[in-house]
């Protein structure tokens, strides 16, 4: 289901325009954006949880040269989903 | 850091669109509802500007029971994954965003980076040794007025003193002729012009030993057969210019191995330029004096002399010349080799004591030599030339010029013993002394190569899963560029040596550190 998918069944299931959809998601992401940068951890429970976390520097190895680099630290999205969405798709 | 949950969401959204708390509650909702819809039927879900969610399948995979150590399985189970599409991914990262990758070079020297600095080494050397040549040839100008000033004026203090060692030298000179024999034929075509000069001074010396029988040792063994006195100058004039090539690869084999005894090697050559400039003035005028009496006292030679000594400035300077050029040509030549195949270099000599002697003695032996030329062209040549004009026209005429002439010819054969006499006496033992040092160096560095004890293990830097085909010796190279520190790799895994792995097996690779 790509982007295009999500916004029709999303705007069928809400009785709403495409257009409208698409600016309310916008909207959403925007919101979770903010949180992310304040390093914030979002947790929609039945769903999952969002957290920026820290990658600490490292240093790597290019294996075919040999060269040694040094990898900086970086800010990661990650997420974890919640045991109410694991038994969802895995019930059986 | 605070933790947001979904009413915190919901609020939100209600606030920046002014929609109601209850139609954002629905939105949020149905955005995971449709999210979760969309994993059920196709596995996965596109939002743009968020990420990618994914429903993978996680297989069965074996595990250890904390509490009870059994073995148990944990069986396989669909997750939902997540990937931030590039411009959630950078969004996030903004505050990090401004650092790069950098290379680092510290600590652990690959081979690529050992090579160049050999090369830059090579370079030095060559910089050095064409250094080397110069001061020599430039030294034996300021050099002879030194040389002159105790013959005009207190010959008679430094002579016996100088014998002496002249009688030492001819000891010194023969083990030094003999190893580069084989490799005489280069300076062949140098031998013609130099045996004109070198018989000359020959002639003279013998003419003064014979008339006057106030003999030296040294020079009665020389003065029966003038022709073995040329064919043993002409030995020295061959040995010189090879001996300068084999102490050249020496002096690059120091390098190699300590870079001091370049420096060493170079010290006494300035010392000598500097007394000569101290002494430079006055000799000179000491030289003018002398010519001229010369000239007048031979009006046959006077004619043919004043164009001799220019021609043979010249030949001398283009014999010097030429003879350093053959001697770098060699010396690049041989130092190919020498880094490849030192082991061949040292098998060609079979007394290593002989190179040892051979290089310094060159040092010594290649100022003098320059230096004979020099004192033949420009300071006693004139006298020389009265004696052999004189010779050339008739012999026995030539004899009374040689007596007329004979007290400046034996001054001149003094200055030439001089010249033997001072430099290998002194200098060769100092070179042999560092020549001994430089190899007992390289010894050493042969015997504790520098891979087991520089650097301390500090940490994991990688596990590496070790695939067919792979050594540890390689993973050696691999991570640090040099396949000899193997070693911190078998200590580090505990392992008894470095063939007993396996494929697949995991390798901690240890992080060195410097000690």
């Amino acid at each position: 289901m790509n982007n295009k998918e999500f916004i029709n069944e999303l705007s069928k299931q809400t009785n709403q325009s495409a257009g409208v959809t698409t600016k309310l998601v916008n909207d959403v992401i925007k919101t979770l954006e903010e949180h992310f940068q304040q390093n914030d951890t979002v947790v929609l429970s039945s769903f999952g949880t969002f957290e920026v976390k820290k990658k600490m520097e490292r240093i790597s190895v290019n294996p075919t040269t040999g060269k040694r680099y040094l990898i900086p630290p970086k800010l990661v999205l990650s997420f974890k989903q919640s045991n109410v969405l694991k038994d969802k798709f895995n019930a059986e | 850091m605070a933790k947001i949950t979904l009413t915190n969401i919901i609020e939100e959204l209600a606030a920046r669109t002014g929609m109601s708390k209850d139609a954002a509650d629905n939105f949020v909702h149905a955005i995971v509802d449709t999210i979760q819809k969309g994993l059920h039927e196709d596995n996965l879900v596109k939002i743009k500007g968020l990420g990618t969610f994914k429903l993978m399948e996680m297989s069965d995979r074996g595990s250890v029971d904390i509490n009870t150590g059994e073995r148990i399985t944990i069986k396989g189970y669909r997750k939902v994954t997540f990937t931030p599409d590039s411009a959630m991914k950078e969004f996030v990262n903004r505050p990090f965003a401004h650092f790069e990758p950098t290379e680092l070079n510290d600590g652990y020297p690959s081979e690529e980076e050992e090579l160049p600095v050999a090369e830059e080494t090579k370079v030095e050397e060559s910089e050095d040794s064409q250094l080397l040549p110069e001061p020599i040839a430039e030294a034996p100008i300021v050099e002879e007025p030194a040389v002159e000033v105790p013959i005009v004026e207190a010959p008679v203090t430094e002579e016996p003193v100088e014998k002496e060692s002249v009688i030492e030298d001819p000891v010194a000179e023969i083990p030094v002729v003999e190893p580069p024999v084989g490799e005489e034929p280069i300076p062949s075509d140098m031998n013609a012009d130099e045996e004109d000069i070198e018989n000359s001074s020959a002639e003279d010396t013998v003419e003064a030993t014979m008339t006057e029988q106030e003999t030296s040792i040294v020079e009665k063994q020389e003065s029966p057969v003038s022709s073995e006195v040329d064919s043993e100058d002409n030995e020295g004039e061959d040995l010189q210019p090879v001996e300068e090539d084999t102490a050249e690869e020496i002096t690059s084999a120091e390098t190699e191995v300590v870079e001091e005894p370049e420096h060493e090697v170079i010290v006494p050559e300035p010392s000598p330029a500097e007394e000569a400039s101290e002494q430079e003035e006055e000799p000179a005028v000491a030289l003018q004096q002398e010519e001229e009496p010369a000239l007048d006292a031979t009006s046959e030679s006077a004619d043919t002399a004043p164009k001799k000594p220019a021609k043979r400035g010249i030949l001398g300077w283009i014999v010097v010349i030429l003879l350093i050029a053959i001697a770098f040509g060699l010396y690049y030549y041989k130092t190919k080799d020498l880094y490849t195949q030192s082991d061949e270099y040292y098998e060609k000599f079979d007394d290593p004591n002989d190179i040892m002697v051979n290089p310094n003695l060159r040092e010594e032996l290649g100022e003098e030599w320059a230096d004979e030329p020099q004192v033949q062209t420009q300071l006693p040549t004139q006298k020389k030339e009265e004696v052999v004009v004189a010779k050339q026209e008739e012999s026995g005429r030539g004899k009374i010029a040689a007596d007329v002439n004979k007290q400046e010819a034996q001054k001149t054969a003094d200055s030439a013993d001089k010249h033997v006499a001072t430099a290998p006496a002194t200098d060769a033992k100092i070179c042999i002394v560092t020549l001994t040092e430089t190899l007992a160096a390289k010894d050493v560095k042969d015997i504790t190569p520098a891979d087991t004890t520089d650097y301390v293990i500090d940490g994991t830097l990688v596990t590496h899963q070790l695939r067919s085909g792979e050594t540890i010796i390689q993973l050696a190279k691999k991570y640090y560029g040099d396949k000899r520190l193997w070693p911190y790799i078998v200590k580090y895994n505990w392992m008894k040596d470095y063939n007993h792995v396996a494929i697949g097996q995991m390798i901690n690779i240890p992080v060195l550190k410097d000690k």
